[in-house]
């Protein structure tokens, strides 16, 4: 254990603000579809999320989406993995945090942008513990900011490096 | 229910800091609900549906979300305040794990409330616990709704 290798946070305050490329996906098509199985899956399948005839009268374009929906088809073990930590880790999902802007409606085409947010260091009884902040912004075609999603992760590096 | 609800509305008049939030989320958790919600996020990460590497993790069941739990508190939130209200800001921090089969209820209390703008804004500590009271996922949320 002792042998440990130490990392300091000066090594990594460098990617702090870094847009971080993931690869996949770079567009969000929301559909009805997916709406109503979201809305569903949360056990809340309101006539706003579910009946497009309800949310026209209401003066939507169509279904609009539940809180939380925009991260669907992203996942976001794959932004975290995609930020470029000098070791091997492994983690837990440690928070979520959501603004919400703007309501999503069916139709709407959502492009994510994800950059580190932030890194901390705790240094606990079994080794080293990172908390990196994943920030990821949805932005419409209208080029509006829809919501704002930061999802800590506790990152433990692993031993014997 | 919706009915029901809208004959209820809340009016930010009503509110009192302090006060207890309905316990409008009570879910007993299935494997198929774990399931839909992976389909529907298209997160796979197999400890949540697949006993054996749930198993391998150290768990004795599989494993709840935590964004689930985060989208239960969120529903809580939009449940609560109704089409008038507005969802504005969530955070949920996950102290522990929920083992399938296990009831989750969402639970919150007034914090503070404040007009701004003509508006009215509400804040509100928010949890989930399961029917054993284990409080599993703590979180904040902010809401308005029209005066």
């Amino acid at each position: 254990m002792n042998s440990q290798k130490k990392y300091t946070l000066e090594q990594l305050n460098s990617l702090i603000g870094q847009e971080i490329k993931v690869g996949y996906p770079t567009r969000i098509e929301v559909e009805k579809g997916a709406v109503k199985n979201f809305a569903e899956a949360i056990r809340y399948a309101h006539p706003l999320y579910v009946n497009e005839a309800y949310a026209r009268s209401k003066g939507y374009r169509s279904v609009i989406a539940p809180p939380t929906f925009a991260a669907y088809d992203y996942q976001r073990g794959d932004a975290v993995r995609s930020v470029p930590l000098p070791f091997e880790w492994s983690g837990l999902h440690g928070g979520d945090e959501w603004k919400f802007i703007k309501d999503i409606q069916a139709g709407d085409v959502l492009t994510p942008t994800v950059k580190l947010a932030d890194i901390s260091l705790k240094e606990g009884k079994k080794g080293q513990i990172f908390l990196l902040k994943v920030e990821i912004t949805y932005t419409n075609q209208d080029n509006e900011i829809v919501a704002i999603y930061r999802s800590t992760t506790i990152v433990m590096p692993k031993e014997g490096q | 229910m919706e009915n029901t609800a809208s004959r209820m509305k809340l009016r930010f008049d009503d509110i009192v800091v302090g006060a207890e939030i309905p316990a409008l989320v009570q879910e007993k958790i299935t494997t198929q609900m774990l399931v839909e919600w992976a389909a529907a996020v298209r997160d796979f990460f197999p400890v949540h549906y697949d006993q054996n590497v749930a198993e391998k993790m150290g768990f004795p069941t599989v494993i709840v979300h935590g964004p689930l739990k985060c989208a239960l508190l969120a529903r809580l939130m939009v449940q609560w305040i109704g089409e008038e209200g507005t969802l504005l800001e969530l955070t949920c921090e996950h102290r522990k794990s929920n083992l399938v089969e296990e009831t989750l209820i969402c639970k919150g209390k007034v914090s503070d409330k404040f007009e701004e703008k003509g508006c009215g804004y509400i804040r509100a500590e928010i949890w989930v616990e399961n029917d054993k009271g284990s409080k599993s996922a703590i979180g904040s949320s902010l809401v308005s709704l029209p005066l």
